[in-house]
């Protein structure tokens, strides 16, 4: 990116494939550049310079209402902070990229509703089904985000540092719901993540330091 | 529900869109109401001047005009009377006494109406009927004058006429020394009979005319260039009353506040929506991150938005309804109201000014809303996208001109309001942002908080400190103009206004009344002298061509004035005055301009057949609103003191002193007693009324700069809310908390009342000079009312907001 002070390489060298169904560890310390490799793999931001491909998609030829298209077909997110809507219960947040996608003419499913309610039920929170984030635990919010996550059916998943705000109890369960929904629906994973565990899970890693890969 | 059912309905459950309704529905009802009000007043205005003309138009003339004129006028459409008007002396009973006789033609009055009672000096009921031929109806003074009572005779000229009814108000009261005699009406029928119209009368003719305006301005123009010597045509527009002043003054008002309370919701619409804004970007980047598109967030925002625009002009529409209807409600005792022809247009204009005032102050924080990055849900601080921080101020300047143009109607009006308060709002942020870069060394735990929260926020409490300031400063302003509106509307109608007026004195009665006045410990004004006289000329002095209007052709009552200086309120604007010796004339300023008479000119007037010379020795201005005699033309004393001259003199008499006028009309016969208490108390009552009317659209704006408070405050405790959870975390108490709140929002009250009493002190000076033609005043309060009341309300509504955001548990902010 260009700035005030001149050009300034966020990233830069970075080549990686990741084959549809795989999944992949990002690794390295606060700064290195994993989260702004996460936005452009996402489509989230675009590169000033080089490539990026999406489910075949070239995402650095899209302008940013493609490239919202390409996420809501493709894609589903974990974040570290949940992003829920605090004024929705959790049914309605799982609800939500069903219903985008279907006020797109690309809904997948007729009932948005009950699709939803499903995927809480798969991750152990139908008694909860009405409740708003603010009356959810760390664990429980962070269910509600992989309920969302995957109620879109994505090709593709991005999670970044799912497991970094919550406990170990809670961590342990959220990382298992992750892994076990991943391998269920077959989709890919791309996680971001301090916790060499957790990265440890996946098929392969790739660490960052400055901006360049290392390994 | 859908979703953006959901997420409408949510933000509509926290609050958030309160603010921005409540502007918006401020701002249509403003309009509305003042559209329709301002149509009311100025048909109210009309009317008002109609009844003093008793038509939409009147022709005066001292002789019969020929038939073919009045034809004419009908021939338009317009409807036409005439009334004729003498002095004669009336008898009964042995007694006689001189009396203004109207004789009324069909139809008459074509505006206002006739009043009449059965008992004298007894409040009157309206009338459409007219003395029946052989019938009289004499005013209250003319039955004590007379010793007559209702069913008696009185002798009119040659004929006898049956006393029927008390006559209480009549429209068209006529002027000058005729207005000071006690009416008797009879039909214009009789008027021969009473045998005075015989050459040599003097006769006073009035052909009144009503109806369509294109109509009158065919007749109007057929007729001006025939109008003859003694011949003049009177038109509702240019008749200059008291209350038709104060009545242009409240709509000017009203205008005004409205230009301020909509500046003020466009104020508290763009803070809201800076605030909503805010509040959404997290929002919005979720729904990009889940697919969601820009044409998709702005559909799912504006249909929303949609909804809540229609429904504040609904009630904006219902309030401005309502609120017009009380102010005129104020006057509907006193002032005929007529509505204006039902029409769509003050609701169009309405709902068109919430439109523009959505999209010029909220659309664009909106705008950048639909454009926040989805990389929001990585890094919270990552910016909003396109920010040009000069757009939006230049933007809401334009807009706000706009605006206010729009609802005003008049573009310097809306040009100098912006452009003086893009000025002062350039001085109240400027000065606050310097103001807070002053370090202090505050040993207090609360101050020293307060100030470094100022402080590490500067920029955004600069902004915040100028909302308020501007909020606080448009209200003081209203309040500054107000007073100016009220305290000149005081001063014209004391409470000791001159209620009576003694004519007809002749020098020789003149030193014996005053003695009897003086006995009767009445305050009044010095006796004047007057004589009669019409302008026969006009010498310019040399080298100017410039072509004024004509030279009037009516009488003027003319006088003189020995004394050192000018007499009663009048005031020297240019020349000097009389010396002994000189032989000059002092003119009213207005009519010299109107006429181009300047200093140094010679006037020539025609005193019943004799010539009078004076050259223009001074200038005067001359207060007509006051109930006092006043003259165009002041003599030089050996300029005139040789014409046949009476005097005249007012005086103030307490209602319950009523009956010590009757021994003195019988000790002097030929001098004439005018009563005005009645048209006094009238105008009075308007006045306070219009004062009121002025106090409530004052409660309006005061209403639409509170929303702006709130909504600033709003705005400012969101910004807080994070730094008061860190700190609790940290242990700070919650009084310390509260303590060090009050005191920053006291202080940038405090520093925006300041500010803001400098910009009401120059803005309303401005406005009372150039637009309320009032003379300026310095209003000290300011400097002490700003920033107290700037501190009080800041501090109030601050702290109550605050309480909300310390019974938040911290947990959930900062996790």
């Amino acid at each position: 990116m260009h700035t005030a002070e001149g050009r300034l390489d966020i990233l830069s060298q970075i080549s990686i494939t990741v084959e549809a169904g795989a999944s992949l560890a990002i690794t390295g310390v606060s700064g290195s550049g994993k989260s702004t490799l996460l936005g452009l793999l996402a489509g989230l931001d675009a590169p000033t310079e080089g490539e990026v491909f999406l489910a075949g998609r070239p995402l650095h030829q899209l302008d940013e209402e493609a490239r919202a298209l390409v996420r809501a077909r493709y894609v589903g997110f974990v974040f570290q902070t949940f992003q829920l809507l605090p004024g929705l219960s959790a049914l309605e947040n799982v609800m939500l990229p069903l219903e985008l996608a279907a006020a797109d003419g690309e809904g997948l499913t007729a009932d948005p509703r009950k699709q939803a309610a499903d995927y809480l039920d798969k991750v152990g929170l139908t008694p909860r089904l009405s409740h708003h984030p603010r009356q959810l635990s760390g664990g429980e919010q962070q269910r509600v985000a992989i309920a969302r996550a995957f109620a879109s059916r994505p090709q593709i998943l991005f999670a970044d540092e799912p497991t970094g705000n919550l406990d170990r109890a809670s961590a342990g369960r959220v990382a298992e719901l992750l892994f076990q929904l991943n391998a269920g629906e077959g989709a890919t994973l791309i996680l971001v993540t301090h916790d060499a565990a957790l990265a440890a899970r996946c098929d392969r890693g790739i660490a960052l330091a400055g901006g360049r890969l290392q390994s | 529900m859908n979703l953006t059912a959901r997420l409408f309905w949510r933000d509509l459950r926290s609050g958030r869109l309160l603010v921005l309704f409540l502007s918006m529905v401020v701002a249509t009802a403003t309009v509305t109401g003042i559209s329709i009000g301002v149509a009311r007043f100025a048909a109210a205005l009309t009317s008002e001047s109609s009844v003093l003309l008793g038509a939409d138009m009147r022709l005066r003339s001292a002789a019969a005009v020929p038939e073919e004129w009045m034809t004419a006028a009908a021939g338009l459409g317009l409807a036409t009377s005439r009334t004729l008007r003498f002095s004669s002396m009336l008898f009964a009973n042995d007694n006689l006494a001189l009396s203004s006789v109207k004789a009324a033609g069909d139809g008459y009055p074509l505006r206002g109406a006739l009043a009449t009672s059965d008992t004298p000096f007894t409040e009157g009921a309206v009338t459409d009927s007219l003395p029946a031929p052989g019938e009289t109806w004499l005013d209250s003074r003319l039955f004590a004058l007379l010793g007559v009572g209702i069913g008696d005779t009185v002798e009119i000229g040659d004929a006898a006429f049956t006393v029927t009814k008390v006559l209480t108000a009549e429209p068209d009261p006529g002027g000058g020394m005729e207005l000071l005699s006690p009416r008797a009406l009879i039909r214009i029928a009789d008027a021969e009979r009473t045998g005075v119209l015989k050459p040599g009368s003097r006769l006073r003719w009035s052909y009144l005319v009503a109806g369509d305006a294109e109509a009158r301005r065919r007749w109007r123009a057929m007729l001006t260039p025939q109008l003859g010597a003694g011949q003049r045509l009177d038109e509702v527009g240019n008749m200059q009353s008291t209350v038709g002043e104060a009545l242009a003054r409240v709509e000017r008002f009203l205008l005004l506040a409205g230009s301020l309370a909509v500046l003020l919701a466009g104020l508290a619409i763009a803070v809201a929506a800076r605030h909503y804004t805010a509040a959404h970007y997290d929002q919005v980047a979720i729904l990009k991150t889940l697919g969601a598109g820009i044409r998709r967030i702005r559909i799912l925002y504006l249909a929303g938005f949609a909804v809540l625009v229609a429904a504040a002009i609904v009630t904006g529409w219902g309030a401005g309804w309502g609120v017009q209807e009380a102010v005129v409600a104020l006057f509907a005792d006193n002032i005929r109201f007529t509505l204006p022809a039902p029409g769509a247009r003050p609701f169009i204009a309405g709902a068109a000014t919430a439109l523009l005032g959505f999209f010029i102050f909220a659309w664009p924080p909106l705008w950048r809303l639909e454009r926040a990055s989805p990389l929001r849900v990585l890094r919270r601080d990552f910016p909003p996208a396109g920010r040009r921080p000069w757009l939006e101020p230049l933007l809401g300047a334009v807009g706000a001109a706009a605006l206010v143009w729009w609802s005003a109607g008049d573009a310097v009006i809306a040009l100098s309001l912006v452009g003086i308060g893009g000025g002062v709002a350039g001085v109240i942020g400027g000065g606050a942002f310097v103001a807070l870069g002053f370090r202090f060394a505050a040993g207090n735990g609360r101050l020293r908080l307060a100030l470094a929260s100022l402080r590490r926020d500067r920029l955004l409490n600069s902004v915040h400190a100028l909302v308020f300031g501007a909020a606080i400063m448009l209200v003081l302003l209203l309040a500054v103009v107000r007073n100016g509106l009220v305290a000149q509307w005081q001063t014209q109608l004391p409470p000791d206004s001159h209620n009576h007026f003694l004519v007809n004195i002749s020098p020789d009665e003149r030193d014996a009344l005053t003695a009897r006045l003086d006995g009767l410990g009445l305050a009044r004004s010095e006796m004047r002298p007057v004589a009669r006289g019409r302008l026969a000329g006009h010498d310019k002095t040399a080298g100017r061509r410039t072509q004024a209007e004509p030279l009037p052709r009516w009488s003027f009552m003319l006088s003189w004035s020995d004394a050192a200086a000018p007499p009663g309120d009048d005031e020297l604007t240019a020349g000097r005055w009389f010396a002994p010796g000189d032989v000059g004339v002092s003119v009213d300023e207005e009519f010299a301009d109107d006429h181009d008479v300047r200093i140094g000119d010679t006037l020539h007037f025609d005193l019943a057949g004799a010539a009078v010379a004076a050259a223009v020795q001074s200038l005067r201005k001359v207060n007509w609103q006051r109930i006092a005699p006043g003259f165009t033309f002041v003599f030089a004393p050996d300029a005139l003191r040789a014409a046949p001259h009476v005097f005249m003199t007012s005086f103030h008499l307490p209602t319950a002193r009523g009956g010590e006028l009757v021994p003195l009309m019988r000790d002097f016969p030929t001098v004439s007693v005018l009563e005005v208490e009645r048209l006094l108390s009238r105008v009075r009552v308007i006045l306070d009324r219009a004062s009121l009317a002025v106090e409530l659209m004052l409660a309006l704006v005061a209403a639409a700069g509170a929303l702006v408070l709130v909504a600033g405050i709003r705005y400012s405790m969101a910004a807080r809310r994070r730094q008061t959870a860190l700190l609790r975390a940290l242990g700070a108490s919650r009084r310390l908390l509260l303590g060090a709140l009050a005191v920053e929002f006291a202080l940038l009250g405090l520093l925006a009342g300041a500010i803001a009493a400098i910009g009401a002190e120059a803005a309303g000076a401005v406005l009372q000079v150039r637009v309320f033609d009032l003379d300026y005043r310095a209003y000290p309060w300011l400097w002490l009312a700003g920033p107290l009341l700037g501190m009080a309300v800041v501090t109030l509504l601050g702290l109550a907001a605050s309480r909300r955001v310390l019974a938040v548990s911290p947990l959930r902010v900062l996790l």
